[in-house]
C-alpha cells in the first residue's frame, strides 16, 4: 500500500477520553450531511422523476362512418400535435377502427403490449398479428395466443353523426 | 453484511485513512474554507448534471429549454437557482480559502505545488463561470461572450487563433455554443475533478499547515473533531445558496438578439473588475487590461511560494505579500464598485429593448426573423419583426401609389440591390418615417395619430391647399378607423343573430368544427397567375390557405399558437409571424366559423350604415388581440356578410386587410361564400371556391410551418 504521507503521527487512541463525545459528534456530522444529502435527492428526484408531460386529450374526428365496414379493424393514422418538452412535436399514432353496431364504433391502439411493435390485421386469420414475437388478439383486442401480457389499449370513441372521433 | 463487504474492499480501512488524518492542536474554524469550496463544487456537478437533463445545447432550442426548467420542470426553478449563485458562492469561498492559504503562509515549504493546483483550480473555477454564462443563450450570455470573444481577440500574436478557437465559426453561433457547452459539462469537470484529487492528494500527503503557531496539544482526529466544524459551516452556506435558490430567481434575459444595439452587456460581478479595466486602457492600449495586467498578476500569484521562499508564517513578517495581496484585492474591489456605477443597470436601458425582449419572451420562442435578420442598411424601422416591417413597407407604398421599384432600384428583377440608398426618393422616405415618429412621439403621447396617408392620399406629392369645389361640393363621408357605437342600429347580437339565422340557423353554425375546401385562386401582386387552392379550418383557431400557384406554393397557416407565411419569389419567401401579423391569423382562424364571432373579438359595437356597391350595410366592429380590431360588414337586406377588415398594428399605422365576400350557397345546410377577393397592402388574391365539405377530418401537419417548395425551373436554376 503506498503511503500518502512522508511522516505520520499515530493519533493515540488513548487521547479520546470521551468516546461517547466523538459518539456523539460523529452522529450530528452525519445527521447535518444527511439533511443536505436528503434536500439534494429531493429536489433532483422530483426534477427527474416527476413527468414533465402534461398531457391534453382531445377528441379528434378520424373518419367517417360511412367508411368504415362493419366489423372489419381499419387502421387510421393520427397525427396529433404535443408539447414534447420545451417543443411542440407532430406525434402520429395508429390506431383501429371496429364498426361494432349501426352507430358504435370500437378503437384499438394498435401497439403491441408485449415489447411495443406495430400489429397489423390478418384479414384471413380473422386476427391482429404482432411481426416481432407472435402475439396474436382477437378483433376486439383480448389475446388469442403468444406473449402479450394484456390486451390491445382500448381508445375512447365516440360517434357524432357521422363522425367518428376519438379521444388522442 | 459490513463485514462481508470490508473483507472484499476494504472499505473500514480506507474510511479510517480519510476520517482519522490527524490534525494538530489549534486547527479551528479558519480551516473549513476548503471543505466548503468542495462541497459547493460537489452541488455544482449535481445541479449541473440535473439541468443538462433538460438543457438543449443549440441557439434554436437553448433558451426554450431553459424556460422550460425554470416554468415547467419540478422544482427546476430551485436547482437552476442553484446551480447559477453556487457558482457566485464558489468563486467567493475559493478566494476566501486562498486568502485563508495566503494569510496563514501555508504554500510555504513543502505546499508550494498545492498552491500553483489551488491557482489551476481557481481558473478552472472562474472558466466554468464564463463559459456556463453562454449556455441560457439570453441577451447577458450573447453580448457578455460577444465582449469576451473581442478580448480574446486583442491578446498580442495570437489574438486571431485564440478568438477563432472559441467562437468555432465565423459569428458568435451555434458552433460557439456547443463548444462552450462540451467545455462546461466534459472538458472543465474533467479537469477539475484531476486537479481537485490532486489538490487533496498533497494536502493529505504533508498534511494540513495547522496554525501559524504551533499550539501545544495532542493531535485530533480529522472526524470528527474537525469534520463537525466542516459541516456546520457547509450547513450555514448550504442553507444561504438554498434560501437564495427558493427566493430569486436565477436571471433569464430574453432571448439572445444580435441585432439589439441597445442592449449593455453587464458581466457577471467576479469579472466586473476586468470589464472596467477595459475602460481605462482604450485602443491599442488594450491588450494592457485584457493580457498584461491579469498575465502579470496571475504569473505573481502562481510564483507566490518561489518569490517568499523565508521560513516565517506570521503575517507580519511578510509584510510585501500581506500588502501586495491588501493592494491587488483593493484595485479589484475599487474596479468592481466602479462599474457597477458606471454601467447603466438592466432597468435603465431602453424600454424598446426591453419591450421587444419581453415580447420575443412571450410568444415568439421558435425565433422571429427580425428584419435586420434580412436586409441590410434599415434605419428607421430597425428592431421590428421582418413581417412587420413588410407590413409597414407596404403601408408606405399604398399611401403614395408607388410601387417598390420606385424606391427600390431593379426591385421585381434578380437585380434587385434593397441597401441602396442610390435612389433619392427612398432616402427622403427614410426621412420621412423618422419624422413621422417625431411628430407622433412629441405631440400625440406616442400614437399613431398622424402616418403617411394622412397627408399622402396616394399622392407623391401631399396636396397644401384647400380645394373649393370639394368644399362646397357632395361631402365625401369616410368612417373612422375605430367607430363609435351609433343610434337607431340594431344591436351586435341582434346583427349577428340575424347573419346566424340568414345562413342557415344558429344550430347549424354551432355544429361547424371544420372546413376543407378546394378551388381556383388568381392572385395578382409580385407573383402572378392562377392555380389550384386548398383551404381548411379547424375550430376554434386553425386555419390553413394554400395555393399551388405556377411560381410554387403560396401559404398561410395557423395552428393556433404559431403563424407562417410562404410566398416563392416574393422579398422574403417565408417567415413565422409575430405581433399584429400572428394576432390576425388568430382573428382569422376565429372568424372561419361564423358562430364563433361574438366569442373571438371583444367591445363589439355597431357603427353608422354605410355601403358597398350602392348596397347598405350595418357595420360591427370588435377588438381582437394587442391593438388588433376588425370591421365586419353584414348586408342590412340580406344579412350576410360581406367584407371584413383587419386591422393590425405596424410601426408606422395600421395595417389593413380586406376579404370581401360572394355568391353564397347552400353547403349541408349552411350558407357558404364561395367568392372571396382577399386585399392587403402587397396584391390581391380572388379565390373560387368548388368543393367545400364541412366536419370533415384535417390532417393537423396542415396548419403547421409550411414546407417552402419552388417551381421546377428555381429549383434547376439554383
Amino acid at each position: 500500500m503506498i503511503s500518502l504521507r512522508r511522516s505520520r503521527t499515530t493519533v493515540p487512541t488513548e487521547t479520546f477520553s470521551d468516546a461517547s463525545r466523538r459518539r456523539f459528534l460523529g452522529s450530528i456530522t452525519s445527521g447535518i450531511l444527511s439533511v443536505i444529502g436528503g434536500i439534494l435527492a429531493f429536489l433532483g428526484g422530483g426534477a427527474v422523476l416527476s413527468s414533465t408531460v402534461r398531457r391534453q386529450e382531445d377528441w379528434l374526428a378520424v373518419s367517417a362512418l360511412h367508411d368504415l365496414p362493419d366489423n372489419e379493424p381499419t387502421p387510421v393514422t393520427l397525427s396529433v400535435m404535443r408539447m414534447d418538452g420545451y417543443r411542440q412535436a407532430l406525434e402520429r399514432r395508429t390506431i383501429f377502427l371496429v364498426k361494432t353496431g349501426e352507430s358504435d364504433v370500437a378503437a384499438l391502439n394498435a401497439t403491441c403490449t408485449h415489447l411495443g411493435c406495430l400489429v397489423a390485421w390478418d384479414k384471413e386469420a380473422q386476427v391482429f398479428k404482432c411481426p416481432c414475437h407472435g402475439g396474436i388478439y382477437d378483433r376486439n383486442g383480448a389475446v388469442q395466443d403468444g406473449p402479450p401480457p394484456e390486451p390491445l389499449a382500448k381508445i375512447a370513441a365516440r360517434v357524432d353523426g357521422d363522425r367518428v372521433l376519438v379521444q388522442a | 453484511m459490513r463485514d462481508w463487504l470490508d473483507n472484499r474492499t476494504g472499505f473500514r480501512a480506507l474510511l479510517a485513512h480519510l476520517l482519522d488524518e490527524p490534525l494538530p492542536s489549534g486547527v479551528g474554524w479558519w480551516f473549513v474554507t476548503g471543505s466548503i469550496v468542495l462541497f459547493l463544487l460537489s452541488v455544482q456537478l449535481l445541479t449541473g448534471v440535473l439541468l443538462a437533463v433538460f438543457y438543449s445545447p443549440s441557439p434554436d432550442h437553448a433558451y426554450d429549454s431553459v424556460r422550460f426548467i425554470m416554468e415547467q420542470v419540478t422544482f427546476g426553478r430551485v436547482l437552476r437557482g442553484l446551480h447559477f449563485f453556487g457558482a457566485s458562492f464558489i468563486v467567493i469561498a475559493a478566494v476566501v480559502h486562498m486568502l485563508r492559504v495566503v494569510a496563514f503562509g501555508s504554500y510555504k515549504k513543502p505546499r508550494e505545488l498545492n498552491w500553483v493546483v489551488g491557482v489551476l483550480l481557481l481558473l478552472i473555477i472562474l472558466a466554468f463561470a464564463l463559459t456556463g454564462y453562454l449556455l441560457p443563450w439570453d441577451q447577458k450570455a450573447y453580448w457578455a461572450t460577444t465582449v469576451t470573444l473581442n478580448i480574446a481577440r486583442s491578446v498580442p500574436l495570437a489574438g486571431n487563433v485564440v478568438s477563432g478557437l472559441l467562437k468555432g465559426g465565423t459569428d458568435l453561433g451555434a458552433l460557439t455554443l456547443m463548444r462552450w457547452y462540451a467545455a462546461h459539462v466534459f472538458l472543465l469537470p474533467a479537469c477539475l475533478i484531476v486537479f481537485t484529487v490532486a489538490h487533496i492528494y498533497l494536502m493529505r500527503r504533508h498534511g494540513i499547515s495547522g496554525p501559524v503557531k504551533t499550539v501545544s496539544g495532542p493531535a485530533h482526529p480529522f472526524y470528527p473533531y474537525q469534520a463537525i466544524r466542516d459541516t456546520i459551516a457547509i450547513a450555514v452556506v448550504f442553507g444561504l445558496l438554498l434560501t437564495m435558490a427558493v427566493a430569486f430567481n436565477a436571471p433569464l434575459d430574453a432571448l439572445a438578439d444580435p441585432t439589439d444595439a441597445t442592449y449593455v452587456p453587464r458581466p457577471e460581478w467576479y469579472f466586473m473588475s476586468l470589464f472596467e479595466l477595459l475602460k481605462h486602457f482604450p485602443g491599442p492600449l488594450e491588450p494592457v487590461a485584457t493580457v498584461i495586467i491579469p498575465g502579470l498578476v496571475l504569473t505573481l500569484l502562481f510564483l507566490l511560494p518561489f518569490l517568499d521562499r523565508r521560513p516565517d508564517r506570521e503575517p507580519g513578517k511578510r509584510l510585501i505579500v500581506v500588502a501586495s495581496f491588501v493592494f491587488v484585492f483593493a484595485i479589484i474591489g475599487a474596479l468592481t464598485y466602479q462599474g457597477f456605477h458606471s454601467t447603466p443597470p438592466a432597468s435603465a436601458q431602453s424600454d424598446q429593448a426591453i419591450a421587444r425582449g419581453e415580447a420575443r419572451a412571450a410568444g415568439q420562442r421558435r425565433g422571429p426573423v427580425m428584419v435586420e435578420d434580412v436586409f441590410k442598411n434599415v434605419q428607421a424601422l430597425k428592431g421590428i419583426t421582418v413581417d412587420e416591417f413588410m407590413g409597414t413597407m407596404g403601408l408606405m407604398s399604398a399611401s403614395l401609389g408607388l410601387c417598390c421599384n420606385d424606391c427600390h432600384p431593379g426591385a421585381g428583377t434578380d437585380k434587385v440591390v434593397w441597401e441602396s440608398d442610390e435612389n433619392p426618393r427612398k432616402v427622403l422616405a427614410r426621412q420621412m418615417a423618422f419624422m413621422v415618429q417625431a411628430i407622433n412621439r412629441d405631440n400625440f403621447s406616442g400614437r399613431q395619430a398622424v402616418t403617411c396617408w394622412t397627408c399622402h392620399r396616394l399622392r407623391l406629392t401631399p396636396l397644401e391647399t384647400p380645394r373649393l369645389d370639394q368644399f362646397y361640393g357632395e361631402a365625401i363621408t369616410e368612417l373612422d378607423d375605430v367607430i363609435s357605437k351609433a343610434e337607431g342600429v340594431p344591436s351586435a347580437t341582434q346583427l349577428l343573430d340575424k347573419y346566424l339565422a340568414a345562413i342557415g340557423g344558429a344550430d347549424k353554425a354551432a355544429g361547424m368544427t371544420s372546413i376543407a375546401a378546394t378551388g381556383k385562386v388568381v392572385a395578382f401582386g409580385s407573383f402572378g397567375g392562377g392555380g389550384n387552392f386548398e383551404y381548411f379550418a379547424q375550430a376554434p383557431d386553425k386555419r390553413a390557405m394554400l395555393s399551388h400557384l405556377p411560381d410554387g406554393e403560396s401559404n398561410r397557416t395557423f395552428d393556433g399558437r404559431t403563424g407562417w407565411f410562404a410566398i416563392p419569389l416574393a422579398v422574403v419567401p417565408k417567415y413565422p409571424l409575430t405581433g399584429g401579423e400572428l394576432d390576425g391569423a388568430r382573428i382569422d382562424a376565429q372568424l372561419s366559423f361564423p358562430a364563433q364571432i361574438a366569442r373571438a373579438l371583444t367591445g363589439l359595437r355597431v357603427g353608422p350604415v354605410t355601403d358597398i356597391d350602392g348596397k347598405n350595410m350595418y357595420l360591427l366592429q370588435g377588438n381582437g388581440a394587442r391593438g388588433a380590431f376588425v370591421s365586419l360588414y353584414f348586408d342590412i337586406k340580406s344579412g350576410l356578410l360581406v367584407r371584413t377588415i383587419r386591422y393590425t398594428p405596424s410601426k408606422i399605422g395600421k395595417v389593413p386587410t380586406q376579404v370581401d365576400y360572394e355568391d353564397y350557397r347552400d353547403v349541408a345546410g349552411v350558407k357558404f361564400p364561395y367568392k372571396w377577393t382577399v386585399t392587403w397592402l402587397d396584391g390581391r388574391d380572388v379565390f373560387d371556391f368548388a368543393d367545400v365539405k364541412f366536419n370533415v377530418p384535417i390532417d393537423p401537419a396542415k396548419f403547421g410551418e409550411p414546407v417552402l417548395t419552388l417551381p421546377p425551373t428555381t429549383r434547376a436554376a439554383r
